[in-house]
């Protein structure tokens, strides 16, 4: 019989719950018409704030006259920045709202996985570490395990690093983190203010 | 040097990213191009480093700040010598070109890295 190691189906096993996970992602999001026109709404808006941040730039350093201390009153780009701006932020809102059912679904399926995987690799060493893991780490990587070695790894470790590489790659493959709003986003009205 | 090739909106949806790496200064490029390249660029590496020094049973910490401080210059060279990173529009300087898929490139090499170590040596 083939005998595959467990520290490789740990890693099939991440592969498969982020492959599922994508296609109900793909299923109840991505391929449909809402998704599309508010992510397509979001990107030309961005489109045009950038361009008209540039001609108002331009303009500003081409006016010789007005002194660098002097706030300028609001003209129509500054509206017109405000008004796609704040298109822009309600798109994000709604796309969160539309893509609470799929959160939801994989949330389900992550979680009965897990499930699945702790009762299957639990309190076995399934990969030998290279290092020795400091602090936190040390917390996932020696998680229910026997012994004071703490070279000795646990399935969470390896299935966490799986699912960081794997679904950042799958994503990335299909071209889907340019339509999911960054986490680390600083806001837009924070940079206004610190300039 | 030949003057770079401007294409229409439709051809330039064709032209695959693969044929603009083959000649990267032919093409005028986008950010987001060149963010992918060094994504994929970075994950090769992270692997190819992960099971090379995995069979090679380095080990500890320096092998740890070998590797980052590894990728980053390579990503550094790309973004700038191989790819016009300089004269693209909205790269934003070497940070982020540095930066770009840093956490998942380094979940592969910890991954290739531990599973190699353990597959030779235990």
């Amino acid at each position: 019989m083939l005998f595959i190691p467990n520290v490789i189906l740990v890693v099939l096993a991440s592969l498969i719950v982020n492959l599922t996970t994508t296609v109900i992602e793909w299923f109840l999001v991505y391929r449909t018409e809402d998704f599309k026109r508010l992510s397509d709404e979001i990107k030309e808006s961005e489109k045009k704030v950038e361009t008209l941040k540039k001609n108002k730039e331009s303009v500003i350093v081409s006016n010789t006259s007005l002194k660098k201390d002097d706030k300028a009153p609001k003209n129509s780009k500054d509206r017109q920045i405000e008004a796609y701006q704040k298109r822009i932020k309600d798109a994000n809102q709604q796309l969160t709202m539309f893509r609470m059912k799929s959160t939801l679904a994989t949330g389900v399926v992550m979680f009965s996985a897990f499930g699945m995987m702790s009762s299957a690799f639990d309190g076995l060493i399934v990969a030998k570490l290279p290092f020795h893991p400091f602090g936190l780490l040390q917390g996932m990587s020696h998680r229910n395990l026997p012994g004071t070695d703490e070279t000795d790894c646990s399935f969470l470790f390896i299935y966490v690093l799986a699912s960081m590489t794997l679904r950042a790659s799958i994503q990335k493959y299909l071209g889907w983190t340019q339509a999911t709003p960054s986490m680390f986003q600083m806001p837009e009205e924070f940079n206004e203010e610190s300039k | 040097m030949p003057p770079k090739k401007t294409l229409k909106k439709d051809e330039e949806v064709k032209i695959s990213l693969w044929k603009k790496v083959g000649q990267p200064r032919q093409y005028s490029w986008e950010k987001d191009e060149i963010l992918e390249v060094i994504y994929w660029q970075k994950q090769i590496l992270s692997l190819i480093l992960g099971i090379t020094w995995g069979v090679l049973k380095l080990q500890y910490l320096p092998v740890i700040i070998a590797f980052l401080v590894m990728i980053g210059a390579a990503s550094y060279f790309v973004g700038f010598q191989i790819l016009p990173g300089d004269e693209t529009e909205g790269v934003g300087g070497p940070w982020p070109v540095v930066t770009e898929g840093g956490m998942p490139a380094f979940a592969t090499f910890l991954l290739a890295w531990i599973i190699t170590y353990t597959m030779c040596y235990y």
